[in-house]
């Protein structure tokens, strides 16, 4: 085939001369430069792809996410990759479904320095808890532990909720956030008929998240 | 001058020697100029093929060979619990290495761990006013059963985990027409773990749903 470059090409540098000790072994260079340019290439993008979450798989409604696969037999190999870097232990399929949000209805980031307001319907399940946790997706823990159940949180008659989330206390359904750092809440239904068919789930059957204000 | 000679074509006078060898060096360099940076080019573009090839498979690689050689996952690190055949309570450990990373505060999770290769393993747990769910994890990633405490019968959740050797033995021990009270569970892996989790809603129901999750039974189904 000629004119056609073979993809080969770059190994068909010179090779050392005998007589010539002092001449650089460019091919074998060149080889080594490559092979470890890959390397790094190819093992940095995996450890930036495999953060908190898994790059595929997820479920979007409204602000919050859901990876469903994480809990199942049909587990992707990022999420294996991601729960075996960590001792996680998922929400099966079946058991109940988790649904982070990083976001406000609107797409802007939770940011401890607002008040938002958490409202609407929840889906049907032996009962859900919603957590704050940090940016990385990690509970807040000791004196910054926040958290609700349902059998913390007053609805209305239609079985609505409505719960005020800032760090300033506030009358009503009340959630703690941190005082002016970036957050996540989580949000999990145990036992719920949904879990296996999320996808399809309408957005609108989870709560909204609306910011009220911020501080300047 | 003759004739004859004005009669003879006019001849363009022969370039010497030197300037035609000249002129064709001059040419040759500049072929060779351009080819050798035509060269440059498609060596620079296939090292760049070559490059992404060999990084797309070290990033293959590397993303496949995480869950084999990880020590840290759930699975390695609770695989000897439950080895008195109860659960042993997690998350609320002080070790943060072996602290669920990602745990729900508002439950409590009783764990057991299981090597087929020691025979089938029966699981066994008590159902009660909390919401409670069992789960089986493999070592590396993925959950292939789960179970809630709907489907307890008399207040019992039963099952047994194996592998598809010791199921198939199993059902050609069964006898032709008995019914068999025991669910089967086949295990993709020989290692994994079993998970209690029970919801506690308020904090008073914090050491019942402990007790409920501590409550499960893990132990030889051979």
């Amino acid at each position: 085939m000629a004119g056609v470059p073979s993809l080969f090409a770059p190994l068909t540098l010179p090779r050392r001369s005998r007589l010539d000790p002092v001449r650089p072994d460019l091919r074998t260079r060149y080889l080594i430069v490559l092979v470890l340019a890959a390397l790094a290439a190819g093992i940095g993008s995996t450890w930036a792809v495999l953060g908190e979450k898994p790059p595929v798989g997820a479920v979007k409604l409204g602000p919050w996410q859901s990876f469903p696969r994480l809990g199942s037999a049909d587990i992707d190999p990022y999420g294996r990759a991601i729960l075996a870097r960590g001792p996680h232990l998922p929400l099966a399929t079946g058991e109940g479904i988790q649904l982070n949000a990083a976001t406000d209805s609107a797409g802007a980031t939770l940011s401890g320095s607002c008040r938002y307001r958490i409202s609407g319907t929840t889906l049907p399940s032996r009962g859900w808890t919603l957590v704050v946790a940090n940016g990385a997706s990690r509970p807040l823990t000791g004196t910054d532990a926040a958290g609700l159940t349902d059998a913390d949180v007053l609805t209305d008659e239609a079985g609505k909720l409505s719960i005020t989330a800032s760090p300033q206390v506030s009358s009503g359904n009340w959630l703690r956030l941190p005082q002016q750092a970036r957050f996540e809440l989580i949000l999990r239904f145990y036992d719920t008929p949904v879990s296996s068919s999320i996808s399809q789930l309408d957005p609108a059957a989870l709560p909204r998240i609306d910011r009220l204000a911020c501080e300047a | 001058m003759t004739h004859a000679a004005l009669e003879q074509p006019i001849k363009a006078a022969p370039p010497d020697r030197q300037s035609l060898s000249l002129a064709m060096r001059a040419a040759s360099q500049k072929q060779l100029r351009w080819l050798m940076a035509r060269g440059n080019l498609a060596r620079l573009l296939h090292g760049l093929v070559l490059l992404l090839v060999l990084a797309a498979l070290a990033h293959i690689l590397t993303t496949l060979l995480i869950p084999r050689y990880a020590r840290q996952d759930s699975g390695s690190l609770f695989v000897v619990s439950g080895a008195e055949g109860q659960a042993d309570l997690i998350g609320t450990d002080v070790n943060p290495e072996t602290a669920i990373i990602d745990a729900d505060p508002f439950t409590a999770i009783g764990v057991c761990g299981f090597d087929l290769t020691d025979g089938p393993l029966r699981v066994r747990a008590r159902s009660g006013q909390l919401p409670l769910a069992l789960s089986v994890h493999v070592r590396g990633g993925g959950v292939f059963y789960a179970v809630t405490d709907k489907a307890a019968q008399r207040g019992i959740i039963e099952f047994v985990v194996l592998k598809q050797s010791q199921f198939d033995e199993r059902v050609a021990r069964d006898d032709d027409g008995e019914s068999i009270r025991e669910l089967r569970v086949v295990s993709p892996v020989p290692q994994g773990i079993v998970v209690a989790r029970a919801l506690v809603k308020q904090p008073s129901d914090r050491q019942t749903a402990e007790a409920l999750v501590r409550g499960m039974a893990c132990g030889s189904a051979s």
